[in-house]
């Protein structure tokens, strides 16, 4: 396994991974903790549309579907901050709505034919430089958002109400809470694409939330298991020539199915010896 | 007495229906107004007009002679306590650090300011609760009635001159409702409070005013029920009440208008 590191590819995965395992899980705490799984999936696909729009126009894949997939957040957002009922309805049109404009404009792109599935399930062994020092840059806007505005961030996913009664602007604290979500999803589709991301957006912070006891701590947790799940992942996969994307996140499943099943086991235990 | 909190002619409606309807009403400085009222009658909607959360349709409300949104460093808000998660991962003194955020200009991003100071305040917020004891307890492991001291904790922390609280009893046990109940009566002696409440019980004690509401509000400066605060709430006049045993237990803790009884004393349920 070791020797794999030796070749240029490898060494980019691996980077690549680390990069997706800060965003995820970062972000991925602010997701689990607001309950915003559905709407992070309702982005993750309006990137597609950015997907389909940059072959279309020819401008950079990745940088036109950030681009276009923060815009989209940030228009569900503004949706969703009048209309929180609707949610569902919004959630669903940045679903559907993305998917089938991306696969429209791609059609409509003259002689080019797109491998799709690389940005659906990502094609981690094929990251080169470019898009490496974009994750990286993305990334590293991400960490700065998380430090500069964690108690504003904390105030509204704790407590909307209470926030807005002591002057916080919640309205604006939602719209970069969405965008933060965006650009955490579309850093990672290179890597692991853009439905596998959902599962890394909430498996590690689902499992981190069991411990921690702050946010602060919510965020490292999450990406220290999003870590795991990558390297053995990465691992797994080269080992048994299997896809990188989905070994990662089966790996994650199966130890959350493995945790809870622990913790339901030990809640048995105890009513028993208390019985 | 000069009034804190001034509603006038206010109206406010949710798609489409009036939840309330041209109420007019003041609250002394220092009072301790029990909002009364059927479920859906408006209560909670009275106290998210009070503190600024929503904005009437029609009609203005004043806090301190402004804005509520203007004075929101004055009014400290216990909201329901079932508006926050129990399994969201903070301790009770970061929760209480938060009743410091918000402000003005950059500030409201910043946050509330770390520190001594800072820490000492909480403290006292939690001490004045008796929870000083749980500060790096996550919320995760306290009890309902510990979760609703916590928040009014949160409230106070700011050192507010009014405290508005949404059904501080609903959801948690006996128990804690009995200590809530007796916590509210010593924190109204200084500052004035407003508490919203279906529960007679919680509500009735202390208070210094009675406000009822059923989309119309009548407000009695004094903590008498009237007859037609009665009808307005409940639709029933005392003498053929089919509530009977109901009515009797609400003039026990409030005297009705017209009876020379003394004002009991505070029960704790």
């Amino acid at each position: 396994m070791l020797e794999a590191l030796a070749y240029p590819f490898m060494q980019k995965a691996l980077l690549s991974v680390v990069l997706v395992s800060i965003a995820c899980g970062i972000v991925g705490a602010l997701v689990v903790v607001n309950r915003m799984t559905f709407l992070a999936g309702g982005v993750a696909h309006a990137g597609y549309g950015g997907v389909g729009l940059a072959f279309f126009i020819g401008w950079p894949v990745m940088t036109t579907a950030t681009l276009f997939a923060v815009g989209a957040a940030i228009l569900a957002a503004l949706i969703t901050l009048r209309e929180r009922e609707r949610l569902d309805v919004a959630v669903g049109l940045l679903w559907a709505g993305g998917m089938a404009f991306g696969v429209l404009l791609i059609d409509l792109t003259p002689g080019y034919n797109v491998d799709l599935m690389s940005y659906l399930f990502g094609s981690i062994l094929a990251v080169g430089n470019d898009v490496l020092r974009t994750m990286a840059i993305s990334v590293g806007a991400l960490v700065a958002i998380a430090v500069v505005f964690y108690r504003p961030l904390l105030a509204v996913s704790v407590d909307r109400e209470f926030a807005r009664v002591r002057g916080v602007p919640v309205a604006a604290v939602h719209i970069l809470l969405v965008a933060t979500v965006a650009l955490a999803v579309m850093t990672s589709v290179p890597a692991i694409g853009l439905i596998l991301v959902i599962a890394l957006l909430t498996i590690p912070a689902y499992l981190a939330e069991m411990t921690a006891r702050s946010l602060a701590m919510l965020m490292v947790t999450a990406v220290l298991w999003a870590l795991v799940f990558s390297l053995s992942g990465l691992a797994l996969a080269y080992a048994f020539d299997l896809t990188s994307g989905a070994v990662i996140v089966a790996t994650g499943v199966i130890t959350l199915a493995l945790a809870e099943g622990a913790r339901f086991g030990v809640r048995r235990i105890r009513r028993c010896s208390t019985a | 007495m000069p009034s804190v909190v001034a509603f006038e002619d206010v109206s406010f409606r949710y798609d489409g229906m009036w939840a309330v309807e041209n109420v007019t009403f003041e609250v002394a400085e220092g009072a301790f107004v029990a909002v009364l009222g059927p479920n859906g009658g408006g209560k909670t909607t009275l106290a998210k007009l009070m503190v600024g959360l929503l904005r009437p349709t029609q009609g203005r409300v004043r806090v301190f002679g402004d804005d509520p949104a203007r004075s929101a460093r004055r009014i400290g808000y216990v909201p329901q306590v079932s508006t926050i998660s129990p399994a969201f991962p903070i301790t009770a003194g970061d929760l209480v650090t938060l009743g410091r955020a918000g402000g003005n200009g950059p500030r409201s991003w910043i946050g509330p300011r770390r520190g001594r100071d800072a820490r000492k305040a909480v403290m006292a917020a939690l001490a004045s609760v008796e929870m000083d004891a749980f500060v790096d307890r996550p919320i995760r492991a306290l009890s309902g009635g510990q979760r609703q001291r916590v928040l009014i904790a949160r409230a106070l922390v700011s050192m507010p001159d009014i405290l508005v609280l949404d059904e501080p009893t609903a959801s948690i046990d006996p128990a804690g409702k009995s200590c809530v109940i007796e916590l509210l009566d010593r924190l109204a002696v200084h500052r004035t409070v407003i508490l919203v409440s279906h529960d007679l019980a919680a509500a009735v004690p202390q208070a210094t005013a009675v406000t009822c509401i059923n989309r119309q509000v009548i407000h009695n400066p004094a903590p008498v029920l009237t007859e037609p605060m009665l009808e307005l709430m409940y639709g029933v006049h005392r003498a053929n009440c089919p509530m009977g045993t109901f009515i009797h237990d609400m003039a026990r803790v409030l005297p009705m208008a017209g009876e020379h009884a003394p004002r009991q004393e505070p029960v704790n349920a």
